[in-house]
């Protein structure tokens, strides 16, 4: 077995030097700090692959198990260097430069705290997704032609927050998110307290599995709460065409199983309450109402177990943390900000609502006069 | 929105206190007269963290909760956080590389590559 390891290692170790060359010389320029990233982790990965096959460590069988699983992770990392970063750049499109331009100006009106932006491509065969590890966010093909959803740029801009180190400027946020999951564990441990006591501990099982998955949903909250404060109702509008469009049951309660994303209802009544700390009442108002429509010709509704994982007392403190959160990184928010894109994702949206007919013609105006300004 | 922010950076920070774990592991079981004191420095540190809830960072709340849903599917009958304060104990009194604790250890880094396995099977999938 070990012999075959170490064949796996060498293989391992040239598929890695092969992955090298597909790098374009020199990358196109928006590309360049991910081709950088990538050679960097590819390099990191072959001295490791190195030290497991020779270390005299490695080579005892009592290491065999520990040594197969760094290998696994190894190929594991290589695999998502290969079919996401590496593809990105050598499958370049027209329609990057333009995504690149946008994510860059919307990272210069908000303010982002990190300071470099993230290489965007229009390399996503899944709607929109962030790759931290490689600063990378990929979106579908087609999506600088439209600008209904891009909002959800905001969202994805967030993730990053939660994971940069040593920032003083970044920490006071990931402390905010941080604090809010010790108020959300108290809570789940009190209840699951009372119903040892009062209810011979029946819904411990489903208490356990919503605190568990609260600790992730609080971040999707938190992107969510970055997202409304940076772009506006905007970003509350993408909300529910996203849901509209690809949701399943926007109340949905996982009962047994891990979850990453919260439900869309949750999701909507905190962004409402966001939008209300704002005085965006008008907007709030608005949103609400076309929400309590799309629910009425939408499939599930409410059960009792939602109020249950979602209380909405957690909910408003959720918004409540989340929105000083962003306030403690001090990005530019809205109402106050002025910016190009922000003001186009918002106009587009009231176009949207004012004459649903007319707006494909109006945004291929603007989406040409987006991409023909000088916003780099 | 997909899953895939949410997932890499639990496969990522996931993945990197497992490293820490292997490290120290494969340090142990190759002689466990010889660990570096960076590699027993780090894990100690690292169970010293885990133990103190109010003071921990983010990220290594975010381990922490991985971790502990992890023991207790797998103990049971034992709270997550005692089997944890015993593991930092066995390290506060240079017992990190007796048997017990390299098994402990063990199961902890079982937990944390679980959680890759998982995290990396969802960013494949994500929705």
């Amino acid at each position: 077995m070990q012999h075959y390891l170490e064949a796996i290692i060498t293989e391992t170790i040239e598929r890695a030097k092969r992955l090298k060359t597909r790098l374009p010389t020199p990358p196109p320029i928006h590309f360049q700090v991910l081709a950088q990233t990538c050679l960097m982790l590819i390099d990191k990965h072959i001295s490791f692959l190195n030290l497991l096959y020779s270390a005299p460590e490695y080579q005892v069988n009592l290491n065999q198990s520990n040594r197969l699983r760094v290998l696994k992770t190894i190929v594991k990392d290589l695999d998502i260097i290969e079919n996401v970063a590496v593809s990105a750049i050598s499958r370049l499109h027209k329609d990057d430069t333009k995504i690149n331009k946008v994510v860059q100006q919307i990272c210069k009106e908000i303010d982002y705290p990190i300071p470099v932006p993230p290489t965007a491509s229009a390399l996503s065969t899944n709607y929109y997704q962030i790759y931290p590890q490689f600063n990378l966010l990929c979106v579908p093909l087609l999506e600088c032609d439209f600008l209904l959803h891009l909002p959800d740029l905001y969202h994805e801009l967030a993730h990053p927050l939660f994971w940069t180190e040593n920032d003083s400027r970044i920490g006071p946020f990931q402390d905010r998110a941080k604090e809010f999951y010790d108020i959300v564990s108290e809570y789940f441990d009190r209840v699951t307290l009372e119903d040892q006591r009062n209810n011979r501990g029946n819904m411990v099982v489903n208490y356990n599995v919503w605190k568990s998955n609260w600790a992730n949903w609080r971040i999707e909250f938190f992107c969510d709460i970055f997202g409304v404060c940076t772009a506006g109702p905007a970003y509350g509008w993408a909300h529910l065409h996203l849901t509209t469009k690809r949701g399943s049951n926007p109340f949905e309660v996982p009962l047994y199983s891990k979850s990453t994303h919260p439900n869309d209802e949750a999701r909507m009544q905190v962004i409402l309450n966001v939008l209300e700390y704002m005085h965006l009442t008008d907007a709030k108002e608005s949103i609400e109402k076309r929400w309590k429509e799309m629910q009425g010709i939408t499939a599930g509704q409410k059960n009792s177990l939602y109020d249950f994982a979602y209380p909405a007392d957690l909910l408003k403190e959720c918004a409540f943390h989340g929105f000083r959160a962003v306030g403690d990184i001090q990005c530019n928010i809205a109402p106050n900000q002025t910016g190009v894109i922000f003001r186009t994702l918002n106009e587009a949206w009231d176009q949207y609502w004012a004459d649903p007919t007319s707006f494909s013609t109006w945004e291929r105006k603007k989406v040409k006069e987006l991409h023909s300004m000088d916003i780099h | 929105m997909s899953d895939v922010g949410l997932n890499s950076n639990i496969y990522d920070i996931s993945s990197k206190y497992l490293t820490i774990l292997n490290r120290f592991l494969v340090e142990a079981n190759y002689d466990s007269t010889t660990v570096s004191s960076d590699a027993m420095k780090e894990v100690q540190m690292f169970l010293h963290q885990l133990s103190t809830p109010l003071s921990m960072s983010f990220q290594i709340q975010m381990v922490s909760q991985i971790i502990h849903t992890y023991l207790k599917e797998y103990l049971r009958n034992q709270p997550s956080e005692v089997f944890l304060q015993h593991l930092m104990l066995s390290f506060d009194n240079q017992m990190g590389t007796s048997p017990e604790a390299l098994k402990q250890l063990a199961l902890l880094a079982e937990a944390l590559n679980e959680e890759c396995d998982n995290a990396f099977s969802r960013m494949r999938v994500s929705r």
